[in-house]
């Protein structure tokens, strides 16, 4: 008999006759209510493609154009290191890589322990943070800069990601002109629109309008996306009692229903177009009016969007290392492990929003830092462990016999790095940690964020590149 | 088509093959290597089986026996309210109840933050507090006073 000898945890929620129910929950959404689509371009191809559309910008979707887009969309994404061939983060099978969120109006700056206005500086910090820890593998822009100048301050930000870090960079922007700026951006560096379109190390995050409708903006960056041949996720936020049902399969199938007639777009304009699926499906707090992040049924909706991308055969994006605590406290430290451990045990491939309090307002780098040593941690726990023979140790397990001890034994010595070490957690017994100086977990991490923040130098930029970059930026000022 | 229409998140680690292979492990060290009993009662009930015992305390137990004493525990326990004979915790299936732990020699005391030895007062405190808690199903000592 043989047996796998590596033992895998893993989150299942939905069976594969679940997530057909919800598909199939969609199709109907989509056949008998229809989607609003606000682009005169999308709409000429819905309707050349066999869409329905009535009352000017009703689009009702066949069942078959959903299943031929499915089809069409590669289930791999691959994003690359800054200016290489080499990947970074690969969207496929058990692989998971984290990043930021984008666009905070404020830091929470570790200096000084307050809320403020993100500054250039601060951003161009958060980025420097991302480049310095390993176990972020993409960056968002984390912060809007309140000293940004005139212009688009998505380019703005985007040239900022370029400069300060070689990891892959997911980018959000307000309208086509945008993309086309920062993907000629991406093409400078990357040595031309062909090698961006091979080693592409950008990604947009665009969002479709819950309830089912496509914005002539939404649409106009998910065609260009797809015309240029670079990956987009274009992933709906149904609010649940607000802008969705207000339960999860009604917010999931809605969300759903949103993702695949993007899909369908997205596929008609340039098939096999790389496409990466979310439904961002989270509810509102009828207490304060809020969208919750740090909930439980937060994360059910994460695990359940992540098996419909898995049925699917698509890429998968989702959230993690994200609060609803103003305060770098022990709040933020819970919703972070949590959601880290959903992201991992639902093999999320890119799981972003990591540094974000306050619902996504304000960015933290200390969250951030806190974020990567639950990634580090909970990262052994989702590698789950061996066991084959030199893991079982039988016959050491005989040699020492009854009542002895493994310390001093070679399979020890062999082994017992094999163990996660933290940098951050304690684990000093009273007396040690009294001696010590009694530091709590968030004074360790003020003092580990800072000197992250003060010594690592990212890779600089070609000169010759900088200067193409610049002159884009300058041609959208003027 | 009729769908199970309640979607329940469930960690997976090991498979039942993997299950067994490590129950088949256990069977081969308790063969071959063995364990030392201490306990004289243990040793006269053991030598009655199918164990073999040898150097006065090594037992080594073949598969059979295990695999006998497997079939007899019951497969479920119920925990009562103190004096009724409502359950409160029932170790079956789903179920999943929490409790404190045992035998420390600190107790972070609330008040003033700081770490001191435990008294019988705050293992009281500490029992109080368990009580209070719905979400708290079992309550274990805590503190050594």
């Amino acid at each position: 008999m043989t047996q796998a000898t590596h033992a895998l945890p893993r989150m299942q929620m939905m069976s594969e006759a679940q997530c057909e129910l919800i598909h199939q929950a969609s199709l109907e959404i989509l056949r008998s209510t229809g989607v609003r689509v606000f682009h005169r371009g999308a709409l000429d191809l819905l309707a050349h493609a066999g869409a329905v559309v009535s009352d000017d910008n009703l689009v009702k979707i066949p069942p078959e154009m959903v299943e031929w887009a499915l089809r069409q969309a590669p289930s791999r994404v691959a994003l690359c290191r800054r200016g290489s061939s080499q990947a970074a983060a690969r969207l496929e099978g058990d692989e998971v890589s984290f990043g930021t969120g984008s666009d905070c109006l404020h830091v929470l700056d570790p200096r000084t322990g307050l809320h403020r206005d993100f500054t250039v500086k601060d951003v161009v910090e958060c980025i420097r943070l991302v480049d310095a820890l390993p176990e972020l593998s993409f960056c968002m822009s984390m912060g809007i800069p309140s000293d940004a100048g005139p212009g688009s301050h998505y380019r703005r930000q985007f040239a900022l990601m370029l400069e300060h870090t070689v990891k892959p960079m997911v980018f959000v922007c307000n309208d086509r002109a945008d993309c086309e700026a920062i993907v000629a951006m991406a093409a400078a560096v990357a040595g031309g629109p062909e090698a961006l379109r091979l080693n592409p190390n950008l990604l947009l995050y665009s969002e479709p309008s819950t309830p089912l409708r496509h914005s002539e903006t939404a649409t106009d960056k998910l065609l260009y996306m797809a015309e240029v041949g670079l990956p987009i996720t274009h992933s709906p936020a149904p609010m649940m009692g607000g802008t969705a049902p207000v339960t999860l399969a009604g917010g999931l199938a809605l969300g759903n229903a949103e993702v695949l007639s993007s899909l369908v777009m997205h596929q008609l304009r340039r098939p096999g177009a790389p496409f990466v699926y979310a439904v961002q499906v989270h509810h509102l707090d009828m207490r304060t009016m809020i969208s919750v992040y740090g909930a439980p049924e937060y994360q059910l909706g994460r695990a359940m969007s992540a098996e419909m991308a898995r049925h699917y055969g698509l890429p998968i994006w989702g959230n993690a290392g994200m609060s609803d605590a103003c305060a770098m406290d022990e709040q933020a430290a819970i919703d972070s492990a949590v959601s880290v451990l959903g992201a991992l045990l639902t093999r999320t491939h890119l799981a972003h929003d990591v540094g974000y309090l306050e619902g996504g307002l304000t960015t933290s780098p200390e969250m951030i830092v806190l974020t990567a040593e639950n990634i580090a941690m909970l990262r052994h726990f989702a590698e789950g462990a061996s066991l084959d023979a030199e893991a079982l140790a039988l016959d050491l397990i005989h040699q020492v016999g009854p009542g002895g001890d493994y310390i001093a034994e070679k399979h020890t010595a062999r082994h017992f790095r094999d163990y996660w070490q933290p940098r951050l957690f304690s684990r000093q017994r009273l007396d040690d940690w009294i001696r010590g100086g009694q530091k709590r977990l968030g004074d360790r991490l003020r003092d580990k964020t800072l000197a992250l923040m003060e010594s690592h130098q990212p890779e600089p930029l070609p000169q010759g590149v900088w200067q193409a970059i610049d002159d884009i930026l300058k041609k959208g000022d003027a | 088509m009729t769908y199970n229409l309640t979607a329940l998140p469930q960690l997976r680690l090991l498979s039942r093959q993997q299950c067994e292979a490590i129950h088949l492990a256990s069977l081969e060290i308790l063969r071959r290597t063995g364990v030392r009993v201490h306990h004289r009662e243990a040793l006269a009930l053991l030598r009655q089986t199918d164990a073999i015992i040898s150097d006065e305390t090594l037992v080594r137990l073949p598969a059979s026996l295990v695999e006998w004493a497997l079939k007899q525990a019951p497969s479920r326990i119920v925990l009562c309210r103190r004096g009724t004979n409502r359950a409160a915790i029932r170790l079956e299936g789903m179920e999943v109840a929490f409790g404190s732990g045992s035998d420390c020699n600190n107790y972070l005391n609330p008040y003033t933050g700081t770490h001191e030895l435990f008294t019988a007062k705050t293992v009281v405190d500490c029992i109080h507090v368990v009580d209070a808690l719905p979400e708290i199903s079992f309550c274990m000592s805590m503190g050594v006073p």
